[in-house]
């Protein structure tokens, strides 16, 4: 199965992911490993046109709990 | 992206996933497409040392990255990769259809956890699966290749 076409836009950093958020709003959808979002665009059940890939971004490589 | 050692440079669509770009593009058949849901887990490869399953994975995303699929699994000398030389040794096989994934899920776990239990390595494996249900003598395999003797 492929998904349907997309454009796809590697964000250097949080605030150009969170940019392109704003600009296309529902018709984008944040990448981050893929494994949730790719099944479901290879059904169709999410077809946006713009896929924002965040895997790389250090600033999200991790999840803090700092006790509060 | 380098896959097994040696560098590709490609123009893709942005919607080419990465197993077809390794099977269709490159030509290394190795790796299966069993699901292509995310199930199954025979498209197993490593990205950048971690295990992926590339039917999930879009050729675009590993940009820059290594790529480990079955074929690169072999020592340089040509002689088998020591979980590969478990699976033989201990039939963990039995259609072999599963066997790539297998092969590479378990060298990822091997390497984050060098002498799993018994219970450790299913769990390590559950994202993989083997229709002829061979995963007594699986578990038997990554045992060894951790250097474990196998309970009876």
């Amino acid at each position: 199965m492929i998904p349907a076409s997309f454009d796809y836009r590697r964000a250097g950093s949080v605030a150009e992911a969170a940019s392109l958020l704003a600009e296309y709003g529902a018709d984008a959808k944040l990448l981050a490993g893929g494994h949730s979002l790719l099944p479901l665009m290879k059904l169709r059940l999410a077809v946006p046109s713009l896929v924002i890939d965040v895997g790389r971004l250090p600033g999200l490589s991790y999840v803090r709990d700092d006790n509060r | 992206m380098t896959v097994n050692g040696v560098p590709y440079e490609d123009e893709v669509e942005p919607r080419l996933l990465l197993v077809q770009y390794i099977r269709n593009t490159l030509g290394l058949t190795g790796t299966n497409v069993g699901c292509d849901t995310t199930s199954c887990g025979a498209c197993t490869v490593l990205l950048d040392g971690e295990s992926v399953k590339s039917c999930t994975v879009l050729a675009v995303q590993a940009e820059e990255a290594h790529v480990t699929t079955i074929e690169g699994m072999s020592l340089p000398d040509g002689s088998l990769h020591p979980v590969q030389k478990a699976f033989r040794e201990n039939h963990g096989l039995q259609c072999g259809f599963c066997t790539p994934g297998m092969v590479m899920a378990a060298a990822s776990l091997l390497k984050e956890n060098p002498r799993p239990t018994a219970r450790e390595i299913r769990e390590g494996l559950e994202g993989n699966l083997c229709r002829c249900t061979g995963y007594h003598n699986i578990v038997q395999a990554v045992l060894a290749a951790a250097g474990q003797q196998a309970p009876a």
